[in-house]
């Protein structure tokens, strides 16, 4: 069991941390002002591929998720747990930048776009799930929990998805996002962008499962000393 | 004993247990009659806008009675190790959970049963149409569906009372939707067709939960 | 708010949010490691007594 970061996972930062100096490059200079948006449309090469990251670990999560419940591995656990979180927190970034675009393009903070809505509430039922297993007590249960949680959660996407795109368009609400064409240089960035951010997202549940394991090796400890203790107690009788 | 009789005498059990103390339904009733007065307060009902808002406050009433009610059945069965023993009969575990989402829609329907005739005094809605009613069931099936299988779940965990909301309302947001549409339309009287596409919905919510519910329900009360 | 700082805010706020998480992850590590250090002194002195 590695402690320590392996050579493979030193490699994987060094490749995430090239590709977002490129990105960055590429959206402050390279690409092109959009005509009708200006300036601010560049939050677009971030916000869409932090999205797309945010589905990704859910998606991630939930076949980690089926995988715990065929193969009952602790691994599948720790790479669920660790694709939930990061899942949440990149929702949380794509409902904050989603507002930073949303107010200066159509003067409001919060727009009921199907994606951004369904989000909101993927994000707000991932939170759920992951305080769920916290409350939950054992191992076992958490991990079993924490996988129904992640398959249902993924499954409810589309389904919430195409939902509240049928409530907008029976009930239409003012703006329609995306409203652009890609010229090639926008869709060069762009690419590099969610190639860099799935790196990204590759470092992070790296580290997390590496915490993981860790924790779980303290869990196992106390409950060694534990046991000694007793062992040790009921000596003395 | 086959999978209907057995789900049929976790269906009695449930219902005569709630015959006994009556607790629960009582509960329920009371508070979603409350929630509908609470909301008529906070949502300044006047004549103009009563049946815009009714069918909003129809639905939140019901699914947060609808929650308390089936966070109670749970917390019994908890309390009196009533899972255990129901486990150790040889059935196939879905039969556990299917009863207990009977027993929840029936409760539930029993409320809403008492809580339209409420509404309708005070919203001035038509209630006795039954595409409503049909509508009632499918919004009930939807909630109690999902909601059975996340209260085997949250039960066991430390904060008891509060997880089954918070990980409910998510998931059955398309519900909520789906039904306050297809319940607005009816209620102004609009053709059935147009709110097809909303119970269709609905239909197609409640099939594929239950599938997921029926197939997920073994690994909840596995121990 | 001129156009340009709602895009320096919202990638401000990414990159806010992505070292927060991984410094949350670091600090709970260094707490981890310290426990498992403690665990295993622990573990090492009861040993000639067992």
């Amino acid at each position: 069991m590695t402690k320590g970061a392996n050579r493979w996972q030193y490699i994987l930062t060094g490749l995430a941390a090239l590709a977002m100096v490129v990105s960055l490059c590429l959206v402050f200079a390279y690409v092109p002002t959009e005509r009708v948006m200006g300036p601010v449309q560049r939050i677009f090469y971030f916000h869409v591929p932090v999205a797309w990251v945010a589905f990704l670990a859910f998606l991630v999560a939930c076949a980690a998720g089926l995988g715990y419940l065929v193969r009952r591995e602790l691994s599948c656990d720790a790479l669920q747990i660790a694709s939930a979180e990061i899942g949440v927190v990149f929702s949380a970034t794509v409902l904050m930048t989603g507002s930073l675009w949303a107010r200066p393009i159509w003067n409001t903070w919060w727009t009921w776009d199907p994606r951004l809505t369904t989000t909101l509430i993927m994000w707000l039922y991932y939170a759920a799930s992951l305080m769920l297993r916290n409350a939950a007590e054992g191992e076992e249960r958490k991990a079993r929990f924490s996988a129904l949680l992640n398959i249902i959660g993924f499954v409810n996407v589309p389904i919430v998805f195409l939902t509240i795109r049928l409530w907008r368009t029976i009930h239409p609400v003012l703006f329609t996002s995306e409203g652009f064409g890609l010229e090639p240089r926008m869709l060069v960035t762009l690419m590099v962008c969610l190639a860099s951010f799935t790196l990204l997202f590759a470092c992070l549940v790296g580290i997390r499962i590496r915490a993981e394991r860790l924790a779980r090796e303290v869990r196992n400890l106390q409950r060694h000393t534990l046991a000694r203790a007793d062992e040790w107690k009921g000596g003395l009788r | 004993m086959s999978f209907w009789r057995a789900m049929l005498a976790i269906l009695v059990k449930d219902i005569t247990v709630e015959l006994r103390s009556r607790e629960t339904f009582s509960a329920m009733l009371v508070f979603a009659l409350l929630i509908a007065v609470v909301f008529s307060f906070a949502l300044e009902l006047r004549v103009d806008n009563a049946r815009q808002l009714a069918p909003g406050i129809l639905w939140v009433a019901i699914a947060f009675s609808g929650v308390l009610g089936i966070n109670r059945s749970f917390l019994l069965e908890r309390e009196g190790a009533c899972i255990e023993g129901l486990m150790l009969s040889p059935q196939d575990r879905s039969v556990i959970y299917v009863g207990k989402v009977l027993a929840s829609v029936l409760f539930m329907l029993l409320a809403e049963a008492v809580l339209l005739p409420v509404l309708a005094v005070l919203f001035d809605v038509p209630i006795l149409s039954p595409s409503l009613w049909v509508i009632l069931l499918l919004g009930t099936l939807g909630l109690a569906v999902v909601g059975t299988l996340f209260a085997a779940m949250t039960v066991s965990t430390r904060a008891r009372d509060i997880m089954l909301p918070l990980l409910l309302f998510p998931v059955v947001v398309p519900v909520i939707i789906a039904a306050t549409k297809s319940t607005g339309l009816i209620l102004d009287g609009r053709p059935l067709a147009e709110a097809f596409v909303w119970m269709r919905l609905m239909s197609a919510f409640d099939i594929v939960f239950m599938v997921i519910a029926v197939l997920g329900f073994e690994y909840v009360v596995e121990e | 708010m001129s156009n340009l700082g709602y895009f320096l805010a919202a990638f401000l706020v990414i990159w806010a949010t992505v070292f927060a998480y991984v410094y949350g992850i670091a600090r709970r590590q260094r707490n981890l490691e310290q426990e498992v250090r403690a665990l295993r002194e622990v573990m090492e002195r009861d040993q000639p007594k067992s």
